[in-house]
């Protein structure tokens, strides 16, 4: 090979690797995908070949959420018992995971808005005495702020809750650890969970599920988690729903009904597909009364294509469009009502 | 001229073309039958890079892409490709019956298993890879020999290599990237070229990082050329301009969208996670490679300036072998072999013997480590292979025979001794005179060893 030769080949590798740098950091992303609900017609648009789902849920009674908050606050304690995540992966820090969520969220059309302690109280208070408690809540601290909890029946986040509130939790026993502003997390014992779930269901051992759950869900929202540690025996609970994975008798994901709101409990440690299942749950305004009404799939090529859902749309229907399927890399939600 | 001078040899010359053509037949067929197997996990994880690609997220706001980023930006290459051109939509899905491979204690797998296209689309791209590889290395070869049949023999003991085989077509690993750029950037500057040569050099670290061990024995070939004159500091200068430029334009986006230190997490993580066997053992390594890279480069300060280019890539190969013994891994010798393989065919037949005991002892171990798991996309997409097959396949292999080792690790073990082996020889092999001296025994072992790969062709 003479050297001018070998200088083109070298110019052409080194091209493929630019243009692939530029592609990612300078295509226009924003306006690769598109979701348009109009009526009972969903019209998906994409510049690319990718899969859809899209799925009608009727939640009953519950409204829609008015808000996503991500509960994060570093001066508080956290207690979380380990987490999982791939070989050369980003440790799976409670701000890690609440930073990723926000960012999967974000993708499926879902707005967050990351609180500490005390703007989570001033939330609460704010709701309850409005009554209007259609906020969302998640939190993978493993500890419950003493700003809004202090294991008693009647505190601010039951009383929220009692009202229509929604909290999803992930990586611990829910009510049993109250954390403080000096990072210390005090232990109320476990049974305290009975007073999110009226009963003490959840996993105290690591067991993972290897069943899938009947009723659709996991495959109508690609649900990827099996962990069922700290996960919901969903026969020990009132109103509840069992999605995903169970290892027979803990499920790992349950919304528990808790007054007019929902507790869901996402099983196993934090990990990125529990994190992914998150995600799906929240964007998909998944409670406890939910009823899975319809589920399309399909396939787009760089085109738009329209389907029509055959739903009762005097009901409280919530659509959820996501594409990718497993490899979800757009979604976008919208109630009928 | 030169290719009037070409078809004069050709004519002479029966064999021209024979090896090569038969070599890139059977390497393509051997390649293209074993496609259909695949390491789930490593796949799974470039899925998501082009997951998080598509969803506007760059390489690392999302979790899922752990290296530093030239392997990222060969897949938006792909991914445009993909996305322009191509209609396969599906990456991949959760196979239900496999969640029990997700709780195995020692090996990373997961029951998210990409399709047989995906895995398909991946592996041509680097089979591709391989091809070139394979043309670098005889236009190399060809280069230093003006041996038509020496630069097919160069190519044939690349593209047959039983761990470039595996890399591209099972795992789909890019190492044989790293092994491209890195003989790129030594040819380079074999030719003086250093300012693109260090362009590629830092594509190549930037890829994985064990190239970097070839950068001092590259700046000792320029010290040797020039001594310390104003060329050297020119040259030195045109190196290092090439290779803060490649670092600036690869790593601009990552700095402006605050992801920079996502860029090493690889490197920080697997440090974080080592226990302190793990720590000593790592640390004992690195100290033996390091010290190989500063023996060789040493060895190229000293050599004299009409032997620097055949030292240098002697020296170049060996500084490369310590960058692999530092961390032992069945994909990372590829980052020397394609070296390697032109060195046996230009300049010494006898390290032939090398070449067997790395190529085939880390195909084996990268085999042994994947075992019953190479068959998931087949179970999941083709039906060919009962889950309960590779589930109680996975279990034998991990089962504990001896202890606490199961025939996985016992395995493992032994065949990274194969490969640890091959490389080591490669050392010994360049310091054969100096050790038969004081041990003529050992001396006389090596000399038996060689003879492998020097029997039939004669020591050149």
């Amino acid at each position: 090979m003479n050297d001018r030769r070998l200088l083109i080949a070298t110019a052409l590798i080194i091209a493929v690797i630019i243009a692939g740098e530029a592609y990612i950091y300078c295509n226009d992303w924003d306006d690769m995908y598109n979701v348009e609900v109009s009526g009972k017609d969903v019209s998906i648009r994409a510049d690319s070949s990718v899969i859809y789902d899209i799925v009608a849920i009727d939640n009953g009674s519950k409204v829609p959420s008015s808000r996503v908050v991500l509960y994060y606050d570093s001066d508080q304690g956290e207690k979380l018992d380990g987490t999982r995540h791939a070989t050369g992966g980003t440790y799976l820090s409670q701000e890690y995971y609440i930073s990723q969520l926000g960012i999967q969220l974000k993708n499926r059309g879902t707005a967050t808005e990351t609180m500490d302690a005390d703007r989570l109280r001033i939330m609460m208070e704010s709701a309850v005495s409005s009554g209007r408690c259609d906020q969302s809540v998640v939190m993978v601290s493993g500890a419950i702020p003493d700003t809004v909890y202090g294991g008693d029946g009647s505190d601010l986040i039951l009383r929220w809750l009692d009202m229509g509130g929604r909290i999803y939790w992930a990586g611990g026993m829910i009510g049993q650890y109250v954390s403080s502003s000096d990072g210390t997390v005090k232990d109320l014992g476990s049974d305290r969970q009975s007073l999110f779930l009226d009963a003490v269901c959840q996993n105290p051992e690591t067991t993972y599920g290897l069943s899938e759950i009947e009723g659709g869900w996991r495959a109508s929202l690609c649900l990827a988690g099996n962990g069922t540690r700290y996960a919901v025996d969903p026969t020990m609970t009132g109103s509840s729903l069992a999605m995903g994975y169970t290892d027979g008798r803990y499920s790992s994901v349950c919304l528990v009904g808790h007054g007019s709101g929902t507790v869901c409990i996402l099983g196993g440690v934090l990990s990125n597909d529990q994190r992914y299942d998150m995600a799906q749950i929240v964007s998909a305004g998944v409670t406890d009364e939910s009823v899975l009404v319809e589920h399309i799939h399909g396939s787009v090529t760089r085109s738009t294509v329209t389907e029509t859902i055959a739903v009762d749309s005097s009901k409280n229907i919530m659509v959820y469009t996501y594409l990718g399927g497993y490899f979800t890399v757009y979604g976008r939600s919208a109630s009928l009502r | 001229m030169e290719m009037g001078a070409d078809s004069e040899k050709i004519r002479k010359n029966p064999t021209f073309g024979r090896i090569l053509i038969l070599s890139l037949i059977i390497g393509l067929a051997v390649r293209f039958a074993l496609i259909p197997l695949t390491y789930e996990y490593d796949m799974y994880h470039w899925a998501v890079v082009l997951q998080n690609i598509n969803s506007g997220d760059g390489l690392y706001s999302l979790d899922g892409y752990f290296y530093t980023p030239v392997w990222g930006y060969i897949l938006g290459a792909m991914d445009a490709v993909w996305n322009n051109i191509l209609s396969v939509d599906v990456f991949g899905m959760k196979v239900s019956e496999l969640l029990g491979v997700q709780t195995m204690e020692h090996m990373n797998h997961t029951a998210t298993v990409t399709t047989l296209e995906f895995n398909a689309f991946v592996k041509l791209m680097l089979i591709a890879v391989d091809i070139v590889v394979g043309f670098a290395v005889r236009s190399f070869v060809k280069s230093l020999t003006n041996d038509e049949r020496k630069a097919d023999m160069g190519f044939a003991l690349w593209f047959l290599c039983p761990i470039a085989i595996y890399m591209s077509a099972v795992q789909g690993m890019f190492d044989n990237i790293s092994g491209l750029l890195t003989l790129l950037s030594i040819i380079l500057v074999l030719r003086e070229h250093y300012l693109p040569g260090g362009f590629v050099l830092a594509s190549a670290i930037l890829l994985k990082l064990y190239p970097a061990f070839a950068l001092p024995v590259i700046i000792a070939l320029i010290l040797v050329r020039h001594g310390i004159t104003k060329g050297c500091l020119k040259d030195m200068a045109y190196l290092f301009a090439g290779g803060l430029s490649a670092f600036a334009v690869i790593m601009a986006p990552t700095v402006m969208d605050g992801t920079f230190t996502k860029a090493f997490t690889f490197i920080t993580d697997r440090a974080a996670n080592m226990n302190s066997f793990d720590m000593a053992f790592g640390y004992l390594s690195i100290a033996i490679g390091v010290a190989i890279m500063l023996f060789f480069t040493a060895l190229m300060l000293r050599s004299n300036r009409e032997d620097a280019n055949r030292d240098f890539i002697k020296y170049a190969m060996l500084a490369l072998v310590g960058g692999v013994v530092c961390n032992l891994g069945p994909q990372y010798p590829l980052v020397v072999i394609p070296l390697l393989c032109a060195y046996i065919a230009a300049m010494d037949r006898t390290y032939f013997i090398c070449w067997l005991l790395i190529g085939a002892g880390c195909a084996l171990q990268a085999l042994v480590l994947n075992n019953y798991s190479l068959l998931m996309p087949l179970a999941s997409y083709g039906g060919w292979i009962g889950f309960d097959t590779i589930l109680s396949g996975l279990d034998w292999t991990e089962a504990y025979i001896v202890g606490a080792a199961s025939f996985r690790s016992l395995m493992n073990t032994v065949f990274s001794m194969v490969s640890l082996a091959g490389l080591f020889l490669c050392v010994l092999f360049c310091l054969q005179d100096r050790i038969a001296s004081r041990f003529p025994r050992i001396g006389g072992a090596l000399t038996g060893l060689r003879s492998i790969g020097s029997r039939g062709a004669g020591h050149e």
